[in-house]
């Protein structure tokens, strides 16, 4: 949460849309974040549904630009780890006990295949839409930081592309619009547009990533830690993304 | 799948009542939260519907799977791939497809409509 503080001061410090923190106390060892108001909504299917398909462009060039700027301006907090997030999600699938013989072909497959990084970025982590404060079809501010790291930038840009992040929508970037005018934005804001080849192991890490946390969410369920049926079937949702890795693997 | 050994209403005309009454009531009630868990329990039981109407099937097709691969059940498959021992070459890729496209038939038979190049399991 300290370092969510950092990252969050950093980020507005260069003008990534941030809530603007205001005020960090401790509640017995709880450490609480007070930002300033940032008015306008974050559901995803309310955004699409209030925005016809122009302002859903404006809506992803305003991602694409700040995403521009987080990567390639906002300087690495000291305390910031630097996360290989596919050895974390193998570690994480390996300590689950589940065998998923697409997932362990798919993580030998990702390993093997595995580009050059890019420039090591702050990564917000789980920049999608649902992450997004949307006000009058513009970007206000990107929230939900917890998940923040140093790493390798094109990870932020292929996990927004994900399916579960369409929310049924058409267009590749949570539904709203292309991967090219995501793309367009984040080269005019001056970041470095990944090769299409680099950016598909981008996008099959996070289907990896994704497919290993709701193993993880089901778990919550099975050891009891968080009883819900919610949390329980999310386990079902492994197969659609190993689906999806199994074309990644055939091309 | 064998007849219900107990009788009329099946075990599927139940879960569907369940069902029904959660999509009717629960749905459509004013608590947002309530409605949305409604919502997610709807989905749990047809999942759980589509389980027992197919899963036999979906069971012994896995099984044949699994014998040609020479494998005793999933979890060694796992483990093979992991360590090398079976190599991830297009043999396994169309068997791990035709395993995932039956669970798919479980967990999420939408996506498996709309998955353009999803080949006939059966």
């Amino acid at each position: 949460m300290e370092i969510e503080a950092d990252v969050l001061r950093n980020a507005d410090a260069v003008g990534v849309p941030v809530p603007v923190l205001v005020g960090q106390f401790a509640i017995d060892d709880r450490q609480v974040l007070v930002s300033r108001h940032v008015a306008g909504d974050t559901v995803p299917r309310r955004i699409m549904r209030e925005l016809d398909a122009d302002s859903r462009e404006v809506l992803i060039r305003d991602v694409g630009s700040a995403a521009a700027v987080l990567h390639t301006r906002c300087a690495r907090p000291q305390r910031l780890d630097e996360v290989d997030l596919l050895t974390t999600y193998i570690e994480r699938l390996h300590a689950s006990g589940w065998s998923r013989p697409v997932l362990e072909a798919a993580a030998t497959m990702l390993e093997r295949t595995r580009p050059p990084a890019a420039e090591p970025a702050v990564v917000h982590g789980d920049l999608r839409l649902g992450n997004w404060i949307v006000e009058q079809g513009r970007l206000m501010a990107i929230v939900d930081w917890e998940l923040a790291r140093w790493g390798d930038p094109v990870a932020d840009l292929a996990w927004m592309t994900l399916s579960p992040w369409r929310f049924g929508g058409p267009g590749e970037v949570g539904g709203l619009a292309s991967i090219d005018t995501l793309f367009e934005a984040y080269r005019e804001g001056g970041g470095v547009v990944p090769d299409s080849e680099v950016f598909s192991w981008h996008r099959a890490v996070g289907l990896f990533v994704w497919a290993v946390m709701c193993i993880g969410q089901c778990e919550a369920h099975r050891s009891g830690a968080r009883r819900s049926h919610e949390l329980a079937v999310i386990g079902r949702r492994v197969t659609e993304n190993e689906m999806e890795l199994i074309d990644w693997m055939k091309a | 799948m064998s007849d219900d050994a107990v009788g009329i209403p099946s075990i599927d005309e139940l879960l569907e009542s369940v069902v029904e009454w959660l999509r009717s009531e629960v749905v459509t009630g004013s608590d947002a939260t309530i409605a949305y868990r409604g919502r997610v329990a709807a989905h749990v039981l047809d999942l759980v519907r589509r389980e027992i109407a197919d899963g036999a099937a979906i069971t012994s097709r896995r099984d044949a799977i699994l014998r040609d691969l020479m494998v005793a059940d999933e979890s060694e498959l796992a483990c093979g791939i992991r360590d090398g021992s079976i190599p991830i070459d297009a043999e396994l890729l169309s068997s791990l497809r035709r395993l995932t496209d039956d669970r798919l038939r479980v967990d999420a038979p939408d996506q498996r409509r709309r998955g353009g190049d999803t080949e006939a399991a059966s």
